[in-house]
């Protein structure tokens, strides 16, 4: 079974990566080219949607988590949806879940997304002009 | 004290026992001494106041005579002035202690009408002076010359007393009452007055001298001093005044009992220094004075105390010349002892060429220091022995060991040694009964489908043994390349054996070869424990065919070959005799029947449990007994030619060292899942468990790019799913591979050593070994868990 990820560019630095199917030793550099150019200034959030994995192996997870160490360097956000049982039991033996909530969708995920961005637009408002 | 220095101890003991003993005669000899000398200064004391008593005594005495004689003389002889003038004017003149002599008669009684009448003669400027005193201004009848005599009647020595005219002699006055008779009556005619000047007295004991400051004194009647080196206290104080201004009560009493007339000796402070002295007193008897001498304690002492000084510093001296001679003593016992310890030390901790010191000594340090070199060098000796026998002893187990290593080296001891081959399995164990032992297995395949089994066990045990087995092994090994029939093989080997076998060894050996394909065994015996068949559901049979002779015994010796098929599930037991031999505390055989015995009964499923199973009974038959002979076991089950599913659903891969691998390892694992109806889940532990360990050997078990065979073995037993992955990599514990630290936050995690994590934790037990240059990792995955 093979490995693909398709990137979606949804507005100005938001990237949702939707991956599938096996990701182990062999296919990881796939994903690592993909997710590599990314990892540039000008992305605030990656969004993984990881419904159509089926499997994972160590290799992989290094990838997502150096994804998600980059993002978190930079004060991005990094956001995982759609964690099959078998794919969240590796993150947690490796006690390697993020903070951020777990997504069980895209739209979730967006709704989200949404909230965050509203009250940063909040706070940049009352910032410039205190009562 | 008891860690001490023999030197100090002796020391010690030494110089206190002689100083106690020192003080001890120093002391009596002191209060001896002072007795002695307290009693010679009282003897002294005594004698010499008796003495100045006496003389006093004799001088006033003589002074008494004259008034005396002249009383006398008038109470007989008739006088007038002219004679009485004659009488005194001679008294005087011839008397030199006699100031002045006078004779004062009683009113009227020397003639009517005089009521004084008194002529004097005394001395003046060397001659004499004649003169009549009383009158209206001297009536002498008051004074006490007179008086007291006259009361008394009979002579008396006034008080002394200072001379009006006469300056500082101090003077007395002895009068003497005369009378006559008239009518028988005794009738006071007049009174003869003698005055005696005491500056003889004075200048006599004032000549006595104790010492430095003992002196002498006389004290009147009444206490007044007389004489004393103190000028101010004469005829101005008494002994008593003294005591009052003193407050002295102990110099009352004596001041008592002198003028009581008494004689003593006592102690006193002298009035002159206001020291301790001693006072020797005695009386004068005339005149009832006492003469006192003070003798000064202290001076007199001085001498034996100076003496007791001298001692002292004396003793201090002899008792550093001592402390030096016993520490120069000790010093050379103990230097001799102190360096022999050193050098005892330095020997006990190896160094045995350690000096010892010259003793010269012939005494018991020279004793034991002879000793002491005698014990080094023969220890030195024993030594330089043990260590040369231990050497080579050493080198001989060491050897041995390499050898035992080497034997067993020879033997397969992978197992499953053909996880590529599902047709069959094989376990054995060789355990020598020594070092090295005789026994020999050996299996191999000679073609794809045919395996060569053999089990020997060569006559004889140890070291000659063991090189007969691997000569056999090896020659059965050649051979069966060249020609693939049992009986062949065992011929060539014999005839290899028995020529030139000067030490008659011989192996007995049974070969056979198993087609896996049709089960077909060919075997032939030479000589060795018919081995045992073990079919399902019957009882095991011994496997009596392809009989024939030991290797080694007959030159053209022929080999009986026979044949034997094995069905799927089929076990062949081999063993050599070491098991049926082994014998218990009471020399009784493990025997064939008990091993028969063992095997008709129920038996672990798997070969290696059989085999551990036997040795554990063949190990309780003997209990405390050693290991008498080398145990050999062979066993090989066949499975068949399908034998997949006989494996109870048991799958065996064999990857090579690339990473394009492993699509096809995720295949078969898939297929396996799906055989074994395994859940999602396990399956993808199970694919995770495997990649992450075959990544892991690819990656980093070979140090070159040649092609490498990675195999894995699968199977249920019980709950478990047994995962075995064997590599002929570099030797590599991945169980070793440090923990991370999960509780680092991620950010600051390195990202890497996380597949060994999974491992662990998806596992229920991971075992590692390294075998024969293989490493073997045993996994266990719990079925039953999601």
């Amino acid at each position: 079974m093979a490995f693909s990820v398709n990137v979606e560019n949804r507005e100005t630095g938001v990237y949702l990566l939707v991956l599938d199917g096996r990701l182990d030793a062999n296919t990881s550099p796939t994903l690592e080219q993909k997710i590599d150019p990314l990892l540039a200034p000008g992305t605030k959030t990656l969004l993984l949607d990881l419904g159509k994995l089926s499997y994972i192996s160590s290799a992989g997870v290094r990838v997502i988590l150096r994804a998600r160490k980059s993002m978190d360097a930079s004060h991005g956000t990094f956001i995982m949806t759609n964690l099959q049982p078998q794919i969240r039991k590796v993150f947690e033996i490796i006690n390697a879940l993020p903070k951020t909530p777990i997504f069980n969708s895209i739209q979730e995920a967006d709704r989200y997304l949404d909230v965050m961005q509203r009250e940063e637009i909040e706070k940049q408002r009352r910032l410039s002009n205190p009562k | 004290m008891k860690d001490r220095g023999l030197a100090f101890k002796l020391s010690f003991f030494v110089l206190t026992c002689t100083s106690l003993i020192f003080f001890g005669i120093f002391g009596y000899n002191y209060f001896v001494s002072r007795q002695m000398i307290q009693k010679n200064i009282e003897e002294n004391a005594r004698s010499l106041s008796f003495a100045t008593a006496q003389r006093i005594e004799t001088i006033l005495r003589s002074a008494q005579e004259i008034p005396e004689a002249v009383a006398e003389v008038l109470e007989e002889i008739p006088y007038d002035k002219d004679v009485l003038n004659r009488i005194l004017s001679s008294a005087v003149g011839n008397n030199p202690t006699l100031y002045g002599s006078g004779i004062a008669f009683e009113p009227e009684a020397f003639e009517k009408g005089t009521e004084f009448f008194m002529p004097y003669v005394y001395k003046s400027g060397g001659g004499m002076k004649f003169n009549y005193l009383g009158g209206k201004d001297y009536r002498y009848f008051s004074f006490d010359w007179y008086q007291i005599p006259k009361e008394l009647g009979h002579p008396v020595w006034s008080e002394p007393y200072y001379d009006e005219g006469g300056g500082d002699i101090i003077m007395s006055t002895y009068s003497v009452p005369f009378y006559r008779r008239e009518g028988g009556e005794r009738k006071l005619v007049g009174v003869v007055g003698a005055d005696v000047s005491l500056g003889w007295l004075q200048k006599m004991v004032s000549e006595i001298k104790i010492a430095r400051t003992g002196y002498a004194f006389l004290i009147s009647r009444n206490g007044t001093f007389v004489t004393h080196p103190h000028k101010s206290l004469i005829m101005h104080e008494t002994l008593f005044s003294e005591a009052e201004a003193r407050g002295d009560p102990a110099l009352r009493k004596i001041g008592r009992d002198m003028i009581r007339g008494l004689s003593g000796f006592v102690p006193f402070t002298s009035i002159v220094s206001h020291r301790k002295c001693w006072l020797g007193y005695a009386p004068v008897p005339s005149t009832g004075w006492s003469v006192g001498v003070v003798f000064p304690k202290g001076e007199l002492m001085e001498d034996i105390v100076h003496l007791g000084q001298i001692d002292l510093v004396l003793a201090l001296f002899g008792f550093l010349i001592l402390f030096v001679v016993i520490v120069l003593i000790s010093g050379s016992i103990t230097r001799s002892l102190t360096a022999l310890a050193v050098a005892a030390k330095d020997f006990a901790r190896g160094n045995w060429e350690a000096e010892l010191p010259p003793v010269k000594s012939k005494d018991e340090v020279g004793t034991l220091a002879a000793s002491f070199h005698y014990m080094k060098e023969e220890l030195k000796k024993y030594i330089r022995e043990l260590t040369e026998t231990t050497a080579v002893k050493e080198r001989m187990q060491s050897e041995l060991k390499i050898a035992h290593d080497i034997q067993m080296s020879i033997v397969p001891k992978v197992f499953p040694p053909f996880p590529q081959k599902p047709e069959l399995d094989v376990y054995a164990v060789l355990e020598p009964a020594r070092e090295v032992g005789g026994d020999l297995y050996d299996f191999f395949f000679i073609d794809e489908d045919r395996l060569c089994f053999v089990i020997g066990d060569v006559s004889g045990k140890g070291v000659p043994a063991s090189l007969f087995m691997a000569m056999t092994k090896t020659l059965i090994k050649t051979n069966a390349k060249t020609c693939p029939n049992p009986e062949e093989i065992l011929g060539k080997v014999n005839a290899e054996v028995s020529s030139g076998n000067d030490t008659c060894m011989f192996v007995t050996v049974f070969c056979g070869i198993l087609n896996i394909r049709t089960g077909e065994v060919c075997y032939s015996n030479g000589g060795h424990n018919p081995p045992f068949i073990l079919r399902q559901g019957k009882t095991p049979e011994y496997l009596r065919g392809g009989h024939s002779p030991a290797v080694g015994v007959l030159e053209d010796a022929v080999f009986e070959k026979a044949v034997l098929k094995m069905e799927p599930g089929d076990t062949l037991y081999l063993y050599t005799d070491g098991v049926t031999e082994a014998c218990d505390d009471k020399d009784e055989l493990f025997s064939e029947e008990r091993l028969q015995e063992m095997l008709s009964g129920p038996l672990p499923g798997t070969l290696k449990g059989l085999v551990e199973e036997t040795l554990r009974r063949v190990r309780d038959f003997s209990g405390t007994m050693p290991q008498a002979d080398d145990i050999t076991l062979l066993v090989l089950r066949y499975y068949g030619a399908g034998g997949d599913e006989k494996k109870k659903g048991g799958t065996a891969l064999t990857l090579a060292n690339n990473l394009s691998e492993l699509p096809r390892l995720q295949t078969a694992l898939a297929e396996f899942a799906e055989k074994g109806g395994l859940s999602k889940g396990i399956l993808h532990d199970l694919e995770l468990i495997l990649e992450e360990i075959v990544v892991n050997i690819i990656s980093y078990a070979y140090a070159e790019a040649a092609r490498h065979e990675i195999f894995l073995t699968l199977a249920t037993e019980g709950n478990d799913l047994v995962v075995r992955v064997q590599d002929d990599g570099r030797a590599f514990d991945p169980l070793k591979v440090p923990e991370p630290d999960l509780n680092v936050p991620l950010e600051a995690r390195p990202i890497g050593g996380l597949g060994m994590h999974l491992v662990r934790n998806l596992a229920r037990e991971v075992r590692y070994e390294r075998v024969q240059g293989r490493n073997i990792l045993t996994l266990k995955i719990p079925l039953s868990a999601s």
